[in-house]
C-alpha cells in the first residue's frame, strides 16, 4: 500500500431495503487533502461518510485508516475509535453546554482543556465565545464552533457534510475560506460533501464525483470539468453539449460542428462534448437557428438548433443579442473531446 | 380439572405441615406424645386461662393477614404484642384481597391467621381447605355462632338494619318483615328512593339468608320486585348513608355499626331492625381461623384465645359498636343485650348460607 | 500525534444493543408474566362456563359503558388542557410558575378520595350547594377533573417544543393567528395528543374506585367486583383479559397513528423562545380560568375532607411518619426504576436498532391495562414458584410497582426521546465518547425534562397506588395510601385527613420538582 495514502475505501456496498445507495464504492483519499465529494442528492454521500464514520456498517467491502482496518465482513471499529470526525450539516452541537464544553467534549484526556479550548476558539475566531450558549450563535458562528468541537479531538480525518448548505449566500464564501483555512492551518486531512457543484470546483483539492453509488471520476477541477470521465459526470459538473459523431476514420472523428484526431475509447457508446463557451457565434459558422436566450449579465446563453436538429448551448460574453428566430454561425472555438455514454 | 388436583395435592401438603406443626409444637412443650392431636393436655392447661399470660413455650413471630381494618387491628395487636412478648406481623387489605392471596400463596404462604371481616370469606376459606380445625378448648370461648365446620372462630357479631331518613319516615309505619320492603316501597311512593349494596358481601349474606329461610322463588321474587322500584346501588355503605343524608334516597338496609358511626357524627340518619327471625335482622359474624399453612401453631391459638378475652372484646364494643361473643363484657347503652341481639336474626348455620346461589341470582338479575 | 492503536473491532450485531437489551428484556418479561398469570386462570374453566360467562349481554352493556366514558372522558380533558397549556407557555399571564403547579395538582388527589369526599360535601345538606354527580356524567366530571393534567403535560412540552419559526413562517405566508395556529402548530402537537389522550383513556379504562363511588359500570368495576364480593377469580380472569384486548386496541390504533409522525427536529435542539401573547385586558378572565380546574379539582375536595375530618370524633393517625417513610422509598424506588427501563425502551423503539421494541414500549402499557389486583395475585403465584426469597420483599414490591407505572413514565420519556436528535448522539460517538459516556453526557442532559417528568408521573401513580401494595409489600409495611383507605373504608375521616394531605403534599413536591427542572434546563 502507498504510504501516502490516508483512507482506502474497497469496494463498498450499501443497501437500504430494496434501494441500493452504495454499488462496491473504491476511493483512496491522500494524506493532508482536502478532498471535495460531490454528486446529485440522493446519490449516497453521505451514507459514505457515515460509514467511513462508524456510524454505518457497510453491507460488504473494507475500509481502511492509516493502515487500520475499521470496516470489514468481519466487524467493525466503533466511531469513538476511529478518529474521524464528522461536522454534521445541521452541527448537532450539544443544546445543553456551552461554547466551551461543546469544544472541551471530545480533548483526549492529559491534554489542558482550559488551553486547548482556548487556541481551539482562537483558531475559528471565537475567542471570549466560551459561555455562550449554541441557541445564541448565528449559524456561521455554530459551525466553526462544530469545527473547533471536532478538531479538539486530533482527529487524522475530518468529514464535513454539507458544511455551508446551512448559511445564506452572502455568508457562505466568507465561511469557505474560513473553514479551508482552518484545515490548511490544521493541517488535517478533510473530506468535504456537496452538492452544489460549483463549490466542488471551486474548493482546493481533488473532486471525486459520486454517481449513482459509485465513484464516477476523482481528479483535479479542471480534469472532472474538462475530461469528465462519463456523460453524467459532464452533466453534472457543468452546462455540456453533445453532439453524436458521424463518422470515424483513421483516428479521426467527424461530427456536425467539424473533426478531430482522438483515439476512439474501447467499446461503449461515446458522443463529443463541448462545453458551451468552447462555442462560439461566427458569421462564417454553420448556420444554425436561434430557439432560446438567457440572459445573466456578464454572459448569456443562447440556444441553437443545428441543421440536423440537435440543439446546442453556446455562452457568450459582451453586446450583441442574436432575435430568437433569426439564423447566425456557430462555430467550434475550444477542444472537442470524445465521452463516453456511461 | 387442574384446581382440584392442585387442592388435593396442595391439601395433603398442608395436612402434613399442620400435623408436623402440632408434633414440633407438643414437642416443645416437653411431652414426648407422639400422637398429632391438636390439643395436648399440657397445652391447655397452660394457655387455657381466660387471661393471657405469657408462657415460656409460646412466643417468636405471628404473621396474621387481616380482612379487618388497619386501624382496629392494629391497637389491639399492639396490646397481644405486649401482653404476650409475641411479635405479630401484619398483613392488610379486604377480605377478598386476603384470600385471593392466600390463595395463590397455596402452600408456601408464610401467614399463620386469617382473621376476616366475614364469615362468608372464613367459610369460603374453610371449603378450599386453607384452614386447620380447631379444638374443642377454643371453640368453647364465643356464646355463639361456632360453624360446623369447626375450621375458624367466631369473634363479634353486627346485625343488618334498616336505616332511614327520619323526617321523612316515621319508625312504626316501617315493614315488619325484608320480604314486606318493595311492598311497602310502592305503597308509599319510594320508588328511586331505595339505596343498596348489591356488590357488598353482607347484602350478598343477607340475600342468602333469605334464599335460607324462605326458598330460592322468594329469594328471586323479592329482588325482582326491589329491582323494579330502581333502587340506587352503591359500592360501599359509607357511599349510601352519605347519599341518604344528601337526600338522594330515604331507605336502606345496612349493617348496625356504620348508622352508629354516622349518628356519631352528627347525621340525621336512623335504624330499625324487622320482626325477630326475619333475615333482614342477619348476624354477621367476624372470626379469625388458623391456616394450615402455620409456622407457629401455640402462638395463633394464644392470638384467637385474645381475640375472645374480656380485654379485646370490651375494645370491639367500646371503640367500633361491635356486638361481642362473650357474657362478661360491659354493654353499651346503644346496643341491644346479646342475648337479644342473638336472637334478632334467623337461626341460620352461617357455613350453611347458600352463598353461591345467592351471587347466582345476583348475576342473574345482572347486578354483579 | 498518538502512536497507531491497533483496531478494535467488535462483532456487528453486537454494538450498543446489548446494554439496551437487557432492561427491555427485563420488562418485556415482567408485563408478560401478569398475562401468562391471566391465561393460566381463565382457563381453568371448563367451556360451557366461560361461553355463559364472556358472551353474557352483560359484557356488552360494560364494553358500551367503558368505550364510551373513555371517548368523552378524552374529549373533555384535552378542551381543558389545551387552552390551559396555551395560556401558561404562550401567553404572559401572571404568576405562571405558580400555575404550572397549581394546574397539574390535581394528579396529586387519588380518584377514590376525590369521588368519595366530592360525594360527601354535595347534595341537600352538604357543604356545596351543587348537585350530587352520579352516573356517566358524574363519572365523566370527576374523571375529567383527575385527569386532565396528563393532557396538559404532554400539550405544555410539546408546545414548549415547537419551533415558534415555524408558525411565524405561515403568519407571513398570509394564514391568521387561528389559521397558522390550526395549520402548523396543532399538526405538530399530534403526538403530544395522542399521548396524552392514550394515558386518559387508560385512566378512564383502569378505574374502580371513582365509577363505582359515581355508581357507572365499566369493565373494571365489574372485575374489581368479581374479586371483591364473588370470590371469582376465573371470571375476574376473563374479564381482565376482555380489557387487556381492548387496551391492546387501543394501543394499535395509537400506533398507526403515530407510527406517520416522525417529528425528530432537525437542528441544534434548542428553538429559539417565543415572545408571549400579551393578555392585556383578557389578563382577569384568563387568571380567573386558570385558576378554575385546580380550585374546583384540589382546593374544593381538601377543603370538604376538612369538614368531613372536622366533624367525625377524632381519633390519632397513628403511624403517618412511617407511612410517610414507607410511601417515599416504595414509591420513589419505583418511580427511579420505571425511568431506568422506560428510557431504554424508548430509545431502542425510536431509533428502532432491536426488533420488537416498539412492541415493548406498547407492551408497557399493559402494565395499567391489567387490573392490578391480577397484577399483584400474578407475581404472588410467580414469586412464589420462581423465586420464593424475593417474596414479601420491598424489591418485589418496587419491581412490580414500577411496571405498573411504566405507562405513566414512559409518555414524557418517549416524547423526549423522540425530540433528542440522534445526531447529538453520533456527533459525541466520531467526538470519541463510548456508548456510555455518550448517553452519560449527552443523551441524559437532553432527556432529562422528559426523564424527570416521567419519574414525577410515575411517583404521583405510585404513591397512590393500593391493591399491588396491600398485597406485595413486606409484613408490617403501611404506606399512606393503604393506611389512608383503611380509615375511609371505616368511615374515619378525621383520621385519614392527614395521610390524605401528605399525599396532595408529597406529590404537590414531585409536581414542584418537575417543573423547576424543566425552567433550569430552558433558560
Amino acid at each position: 500500500m502507498d504510504g501516502t495514502h490516508l483512507l482506502e475505501l474497497r469496494g463498498i456496498r450499501k443497501r437500504f431495503g430494496a434501494n441500493e445507495v452504495l454499488r462496491g464504492l473504491d476511493l483512496t483519499v491522500e494524506r493532508g487533502e482536502t478532498l471535495a465529494l460531490v454528486g446529485p442528492s440522493g446519490c449516497g454521500k453521505t451514507t459514505l461518510l457515515r460509514i467511513i464514520a462508524g456510524l454505518e456498517q457497510p453491507d460488504s467491502g473494507e475500509v481502511i485508516l492509516d493502515g487500520r482496518v475499521l470496516a470489514s465482513p468481519r466487524g467493525s471499529v466503533p466511531p469513538e475509535r476511529r478518529r474521524v470526525g464528522l461536522v454534521f450539516q445541521e452541527y448537532a452541537l450539544f443544546p445543553h453546554l456551552d461554547v466551551a464544553a461543546n469544544v472541551a467534549f471530545g480533548i483526549p484526556r492529559g491534554v489542558d482543556k482550559r488551553r486547548r479550548v482556548a487556541e481551539l476558539l482562537d483558531l475559528v475566531g471565537l475567542s471570549g465565545a466560551e459561555r455562550r450558549m449554541p441557541h445564541e450563535l448565528s449559524g456561521g458562528q455554530q459551525q466553526r464552533v462544530a469545527l473547533a468541537r471536532t478538531l479538539a479531538a486530533e482527529p487524522v480525518l475530518v468529514l464535513l457534510d454539507e458544511p455551508f448548505s446551512n448559511l445564506d449566500a452572502g455568508l457562505r464564501a466568507r465561511v469557505r475560506e474560513d473553514v479551508l483555512r482552518i484545515l490548511r492551518t490544521a493541517g488535517i486531512t478533510a473530506i468535504v460533501v456537496t452538492h452544489d457543484q460549483k463549490e466542488a470546483l471551486s474548493l482546493p483539492g481533488r473532486v471525486a464525483v459520486l454517481i449513482e453509488g459509485q465513484i464516477a471520476q476523482v481528479g483535479t477541477a479542471e480534469e472532472v470539468y474538462r475530461r469528465p470521465a462519463t456523460r453524467a459526470v459532464a452533466e453534472f459538473v457543468g452546462e455540456a453539449n453533445f453532439l453524436p459523431v458521424t463518422r470515424i476514420r483513421d483516428g479521426i472523428i467527424e461530427f456536425e460542428l467539424g473533426c478531430f484526431r482522438s483515439p476512439t475509447p474501447p467499446g461503449g457508446r461515446f458522443d463529443v462534448m463541448l462545453r458551451p463557451e468552447e462555442l462560439a457565434l461566427a458569421a462564417d459558422g454553420i448556420p444554425a437557428r436561434v430557439v432560446g436566450l438567457n440572459y445573466f449579465g456578464h454572459d448569456q446563453l443562447i440556444t441553437l438548433a443545428l441543421p440536423s436538429g440537435t440543439t446546442v448551448r453556446v455562452r457568450t460574453l459582451g453586446p450583441g443579442r442574436p432575435e430568437p428566430g433569426s439564423t447566425v454561425g456557430v462555430r467550434v472555438a475550444g477542444e472537442p473531446r470524445l465521452v463516453a455514454e456511461r | 380439572m387442574i384446581v382440584t388436583r392442585q387442592l388435593r395435592r396442595f391439601g395433603l401438603v398442608a395436612v402434613g405441615l399442620a400435623l408436623f406443626a402440632a408434633v414440633a409444637a407438643c414437642g416443645d412443650d416437653g411431652e414426648p406424645t407422639p400422637t398429632p392431636q391438636p390439643t395436648s393436655p399440657a397445652a391447655t392447661a397452660t394457655q387455657g386461662a381466660a387471661t393471657p399470660e405469657p408462657t415460656p413455650t409460646v412466643g417468636g413471630t405471628l404473621v396474621v393477614y387481616a380482612g379487618r381494618g388497619q386501624n382496629l387491628v392494629e391497637p389491639l395487636v399492639q396490646q397481644f404484642e405486649k401482653d404476650t412478648g409475641i411479635d405479630v406481623e401484619l398483613k392488610f387489605g379486604s377480605d377478598a384481597q386476603m384470600l385471593a392471596t392466600l390463595q395463590e400463596e397455596g402452600d408456601r404462604s408464610p401467614a399463620d391467621v386469617f382473621w376476616a371481616n366475614t364469615a362468608g370469606a372464613l367459610g369460603r376459606a374453610s371449603s378450599l381447605g386453607l384452614l386447620a380445625p380447631l379444638d374443642d378448648e377454643l371453640l368453647s370461648l364465643p356464646a355463639a355462632f361456632v360453624p360446623d365446620s369447626r375450621s375458624w372462630l367466631p369473634v363479634t357479631m353486627r346485625l343488618r338494619v334498616l336505616a332511614y331518613h327520619p323526617d321523612r319516615l316515621k319508625p312504626e309505619q316501617l315493614p315488619k318483615s325484608i320480604l314486606d320492603l318493595p311492598r311497602f316501597a310502592r305503597e308509599n311512593g319510594l320508588q328511586g328512593r331505595i339505596g343498596w349494596t348489591p356488590t357488598y358481601s353482607s347484602f350478598q349474606d343477607m340475600l342468602a339468608g333469605i334464599i335460607a329461610v324462605h326458598g330460592e322463588e322468594a329469594a328471586r321474587q323479592w329482588l325482582e320486585e326491589m329491582k323494579a322500584l330502581q333502587p340506587k346501588a352503591y359500592p360501599s355503605n359509607p357511599a349510601m348513608l352519605e347519599a341518604m343524608r344528601a337526600g338522594e334516597i330515604d331507605l336502606a338496609s345496612t349493617n348496625h355499626y356504620y348508622v352508629v358511626r354516622f349518628q356519631r357524627a352528627g347525621y340525621s340518619i336512623a335504624m330499625t331492625q324487622f320482626e325477630q327471625g326475619d333475615p333482614g335482622n342477619l348476624a354477621l359474624v367476624t372470626g379469625a381461623g388458623i391456616l394450615k399453612t402455620a409456622k407457629n401453631v401455640p402462638a395463633a391459638r394464644a392470638f384467637l384465645q385474645y381475640l375472645l378475652s374480656e380485654k379485646a372484646q370490651q375494645y370491639f364494643v367500646g371503640n367500633i359498636g361491635e356486638y361481642p361473643l362473650i357474657e362478661e363484657v360491659v354493654p353499651d347503652p346503644r346496643l341491644l343485650p346479646l342475648e337479644q341481639a342473638v336472637r334478632q336474626g334467623p337461626s341460620i348455620q352461617l357455613e350453611q348460607l347458600p352463598l353461591e346461589r345467592a351471587l347466582q341470582l345476583l348475576r342473574e338479575a345482572g347486578l354483579n | 500525534m498518538r502512536s497507531m492503536a491497533l483496531a478494535h473491532i467488535r462483532p456487528r450485531a453486537a454494538v450498543a444493543a446489548l446494554p439496551l437489551a437487557i432492561p427491555v428484556a427485563l420488562a418485556a418479561g415482567g408485563l408478560l408474566v401478569p398475562l401468562a398469570y391471566l391465561a393460566l386462570r381463565a382457563f381453568e374453566a371448563d367451556l360451557a362456563t366461560v361461553e355463559e360467562l364472556v358472551l353474557r349481554r352483560r359484557n356488552a352493556e360494560l364494553l358500551r359503558n367503558t368505550l364510551l366514558l373513555a371517548a368523552a372522558l378524552v374529549v373533555t380533558t384535552t378542551a381543558i388542557a389545551l387552552p390551559l397549556a396555551m395560556l401558561t407557555v404562550r401567553t404572559d399571564l401572571p404568576a405562571r410558575r405558580l400555575f404550572d403547579v397549581l394546574l397539574t395538582l390535581p394528579l396529586a388527589i387519588p380518584g377514590y378520595v376525590g369521588a368519595f369526599v366530592i360525594l360527601a360535601a354535595t347534595g341537600p345538606g352538604g357543604l356545596y350547594p351543587l348537585p350530587r354527580p352520579s352516573g356517566f356524567w358524574g363519572a365523566l366530571i370527576v374523571l375529567t377533573l383527575i385527569t386532565y393534567p396528563y393532557q396538559y403535560l404532554s400539550l405544555r412540552a410539546a408546545l414548549l417544543g415547537v419551533d415558534p419559526a415555524l408558525e411565524e413562517s405561515a403568519r407571513s405566508l398570509g394564514r391568521g393567528r387561528l389559521a397558522a395556529f390550526l395549520s402548523v402548530t396543532l399538526p405538530q402537537l399530534r403526538p403530544a395528543l395522542l399521548g396524552g389522550g392514550l394515558l386518559v383513556a387508560l385512566h378512564a379504562i383502569a378505574d374502580f374506585g371513582t365509577v363505582s363511588l359515581l355508581r357507572y359500570e365499566t369493565y373494571s368495576f365489574a372485575i374489581y367486583l368479581q374479586y371483591s364480593a364473588a370470590f371469582d377469580r376465573t371470571y375476574a380472569a376473563w374479564l381482565a383479559l376482555l380489557l387487556v384486548a381492548l387496551t391492546a386496541l387501543l394501543l394499535a390504533g395509537d400506533w398507526l397513528l403515530l407510527r406517520r409522525l416522525r417529528l425528530a427536529r432537525t437542528g441544534t435542539g434548542a428553538p429559539r423562545r417565543r415572545r408571549p401573547t400579551r393578555l392585556g385586558r383578557w389578563e382577569p378572565v384568563a387568571v380567573a380560568a386558570a385558576a378554575l380546574p385546580p380550585l374546583v379539582a384540589v382546593v374544593l375536595p381538601l377543603v370538604a375532607l376538612l369538614d368531613l375530618a372536622s366533624r367525625f370524633p377524632a381519633g390519632h393517625a397513628a403511624g403517618l411518619r412511617e407511612a410517610f417513610g414507607n410511601s417515599v422509598t416504595a414509591a420513589g424506588a419505583a418511580a427511579a426504576m420505571s425511568v431506568a427501563v422506560a428510557l431504554p425502551i424508548a430509545f431502542t423503539a425510536a431509533r428502532a436498532r432491536l426488533p420488537g421494541a416498539q412492541a415493548v414500549e406498547r407492551l408497557a402499557y399493559v402494565g395499567y391495562a391489567v387490573p392490578p389486583l391480577a397484577f399483584a395475585l400474578a407475581w404472588v403465584f410467580f414469586t412464589l414458584r420462581a423465586a420464593p426469597a424475593l417474596y414479601g420483599s420491598l424489591p418485589l414490591l418496587v419491581f412490580a410497582l414500577s411496571l405498573h407505572v411504566l405507562s405513566e413514565a414512559m409518555g414524557p420519556v418517549r416524547a423526549a426521546v423522540r425530540q433528542a436528535s440522534p445526531r447529538l448522539e453520533e456527533s459525541a460517538r466520531t467526538l470519541g465518547a463510548g456508548p456510555v459516556k455518550t448517553f452519560v453526557r449527552v443523551t441524559l442532559p437532553i432527556v432529562w425534562r422528559g426523564a424527570a417528568a416521567g419519574g414525577a408521573l410515575a411517583f404521583i401513580g405510585a404513591v397512590k397506588e393500593l391493591p399491588i401494595t396491600l398485597i406485595l409489600a413486606p409484613l408490617d409495611f403501611s404506606t399512606l395510601a393503604t393506611r389512608m383507605f383503611s380509615y375511609t373504608q371505616d368511615a374515619m375521616f378525621a383520621e385519614a385527613a392527614p395521610f390524605a394531605l401528605a399525599i396532595v403534599g408529597l406529590s404537590a413536591c414531585f409536581v414542584g420538582v418537575l417543573l423547576w427542572t424543566e425552567r433550569t434546563f430552558s433558560s
